[in-house]
């Protein structure tokens, strides 16, 4: 989608006009990716939660749409927790790359003072 | 104490009224009822909000916290590379106060050359005198020959002249032919010169493109003084389009940022143990250089899989919700609110498509 055809249709939406002003703003401005994308995303769902409840329908109790958001949670748990334990190993591994060339560059320093490179 | 009827009519009244209080205690039982799920739903979706929340900021700062790491890592060995090539320039600077010593000595040992040169150059002179005097004599006597020679000389010249027009022309025709020839050479030569020419250029085109695809802006001092490196890069085999290349060219950044004049350090004639010393340190510098691109390359790829995970998660529900939603709001609402509706759901649907083909905000490249 391209920026012009972005800000069309949030100008054509029945978003309010505030958060219309504020939207066509950042497309103007800003990067259009994935995470930019998120945040409209997530700025149109509260828009339609709002329009849900403004016309009297509100489902929040009924334990199959808490079972459904419960199994949304549990899902993003696992990722996350999946995520946290790559990024402790990656973690890790740079440690070990740092001490490694600290180790390779003493040894480089230690014979260029010996004379021992070829 | 009234009769049966006025007691009969008591009761009825206080039953109405324990009645009446019953139902008003059953009405507010209700609401507090109604209240306590409603507030137990929205606390379920409050909660929920607050943790995609949490999961979203602090994986974004474990991400932040694993390219500051990285960043550290790579400047590290920058600095580590610089001290090696420091030291190996300390050993340079060593071999060239030794280089001048000797250089002392050599011209010590040429003057006292000179002086012996002069003192030959003396007794020759004195031999050249009487070498002189010798010819004096023997020139005299050569007059006597040479009048008797000028006469024959004479005579055997004007009869060369005759024969050298001859062999003048053939020659010439020799000449030209040979000088044709050396017109072609000359031309094969020139047009491997032109081919030359534009390899090289091509040579110093690709160069140029690594440097800049290294990071250094072509126009600037540094890429410039890198270009005089390049040459001395390529002179020691270095590819520059390759990663060792690449690494090697980084390093002369380094070393440039740092005032060192690389192409001094790495040109003809500087110590073998010093460029030995750069060889190795670019070995190593690549190498911790090429992991760190990897891991980085890995925590993006865990970061984008986890936001991809959270998208995908949230759309099903999303998708689901809204549905569930939009049914019985077709039931209850104006048709007013059900369009706008509609319309709200279809700009989300293609607000996901567009989000779907859009770049992530971290690459790995």
């Amino acid at each position: 989608m391209t920026r012009e055809e972005l800000k069309t249709l949030v100008e054509g939406s029945p978003l309010e006009t505030g958060m219309k002003n504020e939207w066509i703003k950042r497309i103007e401005s800003e990067e259009l990716t994935k995470e930019f994308y998120d945040e409209l995303i997530d700025a149109v769902q509260a828009n339609i939660d709002q329009e849900f409840a403004k016309a009297g329908v509100s489902d929040e109790n009924d334990p199959e749409v808490k079972e459904k958001y419960q199994g949304m949670l549990d899902q993003i748990k696992v990722a996350n927790d999946k995520y946290n334990a790559t990024m402790e190993d990656l973690s890790k591994q740079t440690a070990q790359v740092q001490a490694g060339a600290d180790k390779d560059f003493s040894q480089l320093t230690a014979d260029i003072v010996k004379g021992n490179l070829p | 104490m009234g009769t049966a009827r006025e007691r009969g009519e008591e009761i009825v009244d206080k039953t109405k009224d324990l009645v009446g209080s019953a139902v008003e205690g059953a009405k507010n039982l209700g609401r507090t009822a109604i209240e306590a799920a409603k507030e137990a739903g929205n606390s379920l979706l409050e909660r929920g909000r607050e943790f995609m929340k949490g999961v979203g900021e602090k994986a974004k700062a474990k991400f932040n916290a694993l390219k500051e790491s990285l960043s550290g890592a790579a400047g590290f060995c920058k600095e580590k590379a610089l001290d090696a090539l420091y030291t190996a320039i300390g050993g340079t600077a060593n071999s060239a106060e030794k280089g001048v010593d000797f250089a002392k000595k050599d011209i010590a040992q040429t003057v006292d050359d000179a002086k012996r040169g002069v003192d030959f150059a003396k007794k020759d002179v004195a031999q050249t005198v009487e070498d002189a005097k010798a010819a004096a004599e023997a020139v005299k006597s050569g007059a006597k020959t040479g009048a008797r020679a000028v006469k024959t000389g004479a005579q055997v010249a004007a009869f060369a002249g005759v024969m050298a027009v001859g062999v003048g022309a053939e020659l010439t025709i020799r000449a030209a032919a040979k000088g044709v020839e050396l017109g072609k050479l000359g031309l094969e030569a020139g047009k491997k010169g032109v081919e030359t020419v534009i390899k090289e250029g091509g040579a110093v085109i690709e160069v140029a493109k690594a440097i800049a695809e290294v990071g250094y802006d072509l126009a600037s001092e540094q890429a410039k003084k890198m270009m005089e490196a390049s040459v001395n890069l390529a002179k020691r085999g270095y590819d520059l389009t390759s990663e060792k290349g690449k690494a090697a060219l980084k390093t002369c950044g380094a070393m440039i940022d740092k005032g060192v004049d690389v192409a001094v350090f790495l040109a003809e004639g500087a110590t073998e143990k010093a460029v030995a010393a750069f060889d190795k340190t670019v070995e190593i510098y690549g190498k911790a250089e090429g992991k760190v691109k990897e891991i980085f390359g890995k925590g993006v790829e865990a970061y984008n899989a986890l936001k991809d995970t959270i998208r995908s998660a949230k759309d099903s529900f999303s998708a689901y919700w809204n549905r569930h939603r939009l049914l019985k709001a077709e039931l209850q609402s104006t048709k007013e609110e059900v369009a706008a509706l509609r319309q709200l759901l279809e700009a989300r649907g293609l607000l996901e498509t567009a989000r779907n083909e859009a770049p992530a905000s971290e690459s790995a490249a």
